[in-house]
C-alpha cells in the first residue's frame, strides 16, 4: 500500500506537487539533451577519428614512433616485416578485427614549376580509404566529417596510383584552376619534392586529380592526400609511420589491445600499441570529449542542485503541513526511519512521473530541434556541422538513475532531519 | 492483573527559561479490564498523563511500568513496538489520514511490522468494522464520513492490533452530545465485551458518571 500512498499523497496539494514536477521534468529534459548532444558528439568525434582522421581503433607505432617519426622516420618506421608480424599476432583474432590498414605522412614543398609551396601530406592505403567512406557509422554519425571531395579521391586513385588530392586553398597557392578535369594533362601534373632517408632531395610527379578539405583551418594551406606507395617512393621508405587495426566491434579494443602488447613484448617486437582515443593520437577528439565532459558535469551539478532544492523545499512544505499526521504515524508505532521511507517513496513517485513527462518532452524537443537542421561552424573546423540531439533509452535509464539517486538521498536525508522531533510535539503541532 | 504502574512521575516543561511543571508526582494503577476515566480542568495534566502512559513522552522523574516493564528505560525502537503492539490511541482530532479510505486508515497499525497475511489483516480489519458498526462506509474517505463515524474509524484503528490498553483522549471533545454518547456507549460495550482495558480522559462530568472508575486529577496531582 506504500506506493499507492506515495501515488496519493502526490494529489494533495495540486500546486506545490505541479511545481515540483517542473522542476524535475525540466531538469529531466535538461540533462536528456545534454546527454543526447554529447552522446552523437561523441560518436561523431569517435567515428571521425577512426575513419576519417585514419587512425583506426588501435593504432601500433614502431616503439618510439609516435613522438619521433617525423624527425626520424627511418629509424621509427615501421617496417614491411614488421607489419608481417603484426597481421600474425592478429590471424588468430580475425573474425573480431574487420581490416589492417597503413598510413605513411610527411612534409615537403609541391611546386608546378613556377610556383612552390610547402604540403602535410597523408598517405593511406586504397583499402583503408575505400573502407572508410562506406561505413555504416560513418555514413550515420559523421556524415558531416566526411569532406566534399574526399571520395573522389577513390576514384582517382583507382584511375592513377599517382593521383593526389590537394585542399582548396593549397591549389589557390599553386594557381591551380578547378575543377582539374578541364586542366591540359602538361597543366594536371605537379612535382613533389621531399628529403629521402638518406638526406637526398628526391622528387615524384603526381597528378592532381581532385580536391578535399582538412575540415582544419590549420591544415587547409597545405593538406595533401596520396596513395601510401608514392610517399614511399617520395621518402625512399619501405615502412609506414603507423599501422592501423580496424575492428568489428569496439567493445574489443581493450582486450584486443592488452593482446597486442603482450604479445609485442613477450615476442621483443620494438612495437606499441595505443587506443584511439588518446590525446597524442586524436587530439581533436581527446580535446573535445574532454571540455564537453568538464562541462556536462558542471551543468549536472548545477540540474541536480535545483531539482534537489526543489525537493527539499516540497518535503519541508510537505512535511510543516502535515506534521500532526506524521505524528499519529508515529503514535501507532511507525519508526522515524519508516516514515521517512514513506516520504522518500512519494518523492520517487513524483520523480519517476516527472520523468516519464520528461522523456516524453525531450524527445518532441529532439525531433523538432533535429528536423530544422541547425547549422554551426566550430572553432578552427571549415564546414558546417548539423546540430543534431540524440536521447535514446540508454540516456533515459542514466538520467532515471541520477535523478533517483538524487532525489530518493535528498528526500531521506531531509525526512530524517526533520522528522527528529519529539512525537508529543508533532502530534500537538498547530500548524497540522 | 496491574497493566500500567506509575510511580512518582514528574513532567515538567521547559517554556523560555522556565519549567512549568505539568504533573507533580503521580501514582497510579490500571488494571486490565478496567474502564478508568481521568477528568480534569483544562491544564490540570489529564492529557500530559495519557502521553505518558500511552509511551509518547517520558517523565521528567518517576517510573511507568507496562506489563511489569520500565518503559523510561526502552528504546526508540521498543517504545514504537509497544505503542504498536501493546497500546491503542484515540484522538480528540480523529487523526485520520485522508488520502486513504476506511480501510485502509484501520489497517495502518497492521503495517508497521506487516506479520500477517493479506487474509489475516483483512479478517482483522473486517472484525473491528463489523465491531464499530461501519460496514456500509469501508470504501467512504474521512471527508465522507460524519464526525461520529471518523471517530468510529479512529476506535477500530486503535483495537485492530488487539491492544493491551486503549488512550482516548477526549475522544468527544469535537462531538456533538449525543454522538458523544454514542462514542462513550460504543467504548463501554467493547470494554464490557472484548475486555478491552480503556483509559478515558475527557473533562465532561456527564460522560464520565458512566465509567466504572473515575480519577480526578488538578494542577498535575491527582485527587481520587
Amino acid at each position: 500500500m506504500s506506493w499507492t500512498f506515495a501515488f496519493r499523497n502526490l494529489f494533495r496539494n495540486h500546486r506545490r506537487t505541479v511545481a515540483t514536477a517542473a522542476a524535475v521534468i525540466a531538469g529531466f529534459i535538461g540533462l536528456l539533451l545534454l546527454g543526447g548532444y554529447i552522446h552523437r558528439v561523441e560518436i561523431s568525434l569517435r567515428t571521425n577519428s577512426i575513419y576519417l582522421f585514419n587512425k583506426g581503433h588501435i593504432t601500433i607505432f614502431k616503439k618510439g614512433g609516435l613522438e619521433r617519426f617525423g624527425t626520424q622516420p627511418s629509424k621509427y618506421q615501421v617496417t614491411p616485416e614488421m607489419l608481417a608480424q603484426i597481421q600474425t599476432i592478429l590471424e588468430s583474432k580475425k573474425n573480431k578485427i574487420d581490416w589492417i590498414g597503413k598510413t605513411l605522412t610527411g612534409a615537403g614543398i609541391v611546386s608546378d614549376g613556377d610556383r612552390s609551396v610547402p604540403f602535410f601530406a597523408t598517405g593511406v592505403d586504397l583499402q583503408t580509404l575505400k573502407n572508410s567512406f562506406v561505413n555504416q557509422d560513418v555514413l550515420n554519425w559523421a556524415i558531416d566529417f566526411l569532406l566534399p571531395g574526399t571520395t573522389g579521391f577513390v576514384q582517382a586513385l583507382e584511375a592513377n596510383p599517382h593521383s593526389i588530392s590537394v585542399t582548396g586553398r593549397l591549389s589557390d597557392l599553386l594557381r591551380k584552376k578547378r575543377p582539374y578535369s578541364k586542366l591540359s594533362e602538361d597543366e594536371s601534373y605537379v612535382q613533389l619534392a621531399g628529403m629521402t632517408q638518406y638526406g637526398d632531395l628526391n622528387a615524384v610527379d603526381v597528378k592532381l586529380a581532385v580536391n578535399h578539405s582538412t575540415g582544419s583551418e590549420m591544415l587547409e594551406d597545405s593538406g595533401l592526400l596520396a596513395s601510401v606507395e608514392t610517399l614511399q617512393e617520395l621518402y625512399s621508405l619501405e615502412g609506414f609511420h603507423y599501422i592501423m587495426v580496424y575492428l568489428k566491434d569496439i567493445r574489443d579494443l581493450d582486450q584486443i589491445l592488452v593482446e597486442l602488447n603482450q604479445n609485442f613484448e613477450t615476442n621483443n617486437f620494438p612495437l606499441q600499441a595505443y587506443r584511439f582515443d588518446l590525446p597524442a593520437i586524436s587530439p581533436n577528439y581527446a580535446g573535445s570529449m574532454g571540455f564537453l565532459y568538464v562541462m556536462s558535469g558542471f551543468f549536472v551539478f548545477l540540474i541536480c542542485g535545483a531539482v534537489a532544492l526543489s525537493i527539499m523545499n516540497s518535503l519541508t512544505m510537505g512535511i510543516i503541513e502535515r506534521t500532526r499526521e506524521i505524528g499519529t504515524f508515529r503514535a501507532i508505532g511507525f519508526t522515524q526511519q519508516q516514515i521517512a521511507v514513506m516520504m522518500t517513496q512519494e518523492a520517487l513517485c513524483l520523480c519517476l512521473i516527472s520523468a516519464a513527462l520528461g522523456t516524453f518532452l525531450s524527445f518532441v524537443i529532439s525531433f523538432v530541434v533535429n528536423a530544422a537542421n541547425i547549422r554551426f561552424s566550430p572553432p578552427g573546423v571549415t564546414n558546417s556541422i548539423q546540430f543534431i540531439l540524440s536521447p535514446n533509452l540508454y540516456l533515459v535509464f542514466v538520467v532515471l538513475f541520477i535523478f533517483l539517486l538524487v532525489v530518493g538521498l535528498t528526500a531521506y536525508l531531509v525526512t530524517t532531519f526533520k522528522l527528529k522531533t519529539k512525537i508529543i510535539n508533532l502530534l500537538t503541532d498547530a500548524g497540522a | 492483573m496491574v497493566l500500567v504502574k506509575l510511580n512518582g512521575v514528574k513532567k515538567s516543561y521547559k517554556l523560555g527559561e522556565t519549567d512549568v511543571p505539568a504533573l507533580r508526582g503521580i501514582d497510579l494503577e490500571i488494571h486490565a479490564g478496567e474502564f478508568t476515566s481521568v477528568i480534569g480542568a483544562s491544564g490540570s495534566g489529564k492529557s500530559t498523563l495519557l502521553n505518558l502512559i500511552g509511551c509518547l513522552d517520558l517523565p521528567t522523574l518517576g517510573s511507568i511500568q507496562f506489563e511489569n516493564k520500565e518503559v523510561t528505560k526502552m528504546s526508540e525502537s521498543e517504545l514504537c513496538d509497544l505503542r504498536n503492539q501493546k497500546i491503542g490511541f484515540i484522538f480528540q482530532s480523529f487523526n485520520l489520514v485522508p488520502v486513504l479510505n476506511v480501510i485502509e486508515n484501520i489497517e495502518l497499525p497492521l503495517l508497521v511490522k506487516n506479520h500477517l497475511s493479506d487474509t489475516e489483516r483483512l479478517q482483522r480489519v473486517n472484525e473491528v468494522v463489523k465491531s464499530v458498526g461501519l460496514e456500509d462506509f469501508v470504501k467512504h474517505r474521512p471527508d465522507q464520513l460524519s464526525g461520529g463515524q471518523r471517530q468510529r474509524v479512529a476506535i477500530a484503528r486503535a483495537l485492530v492490533t488487539r491492544p493491551a490498553l486503549v488512550l482516548a483522549d477526549e475522544p468527544t471533545a469535537n462531538l456533538d452530545s449525543k454522538t458523544s454518547q454514542i462514542i462513550l456507549d460504543l467504548m463501554l460495550k467493547l470494554n464490557q465485551e472484548s475486555k478491552v482495558t480503556f483509559l478515558f480522559c475527557s473533562h465532561d462530568e456527564k460522560l464520565i458518571r458512566q465509567t466504572s472508575r473515575v480519577v480526578r486529577i488538578q494542577d498535575g496531582v491527582i485527587h481520587s
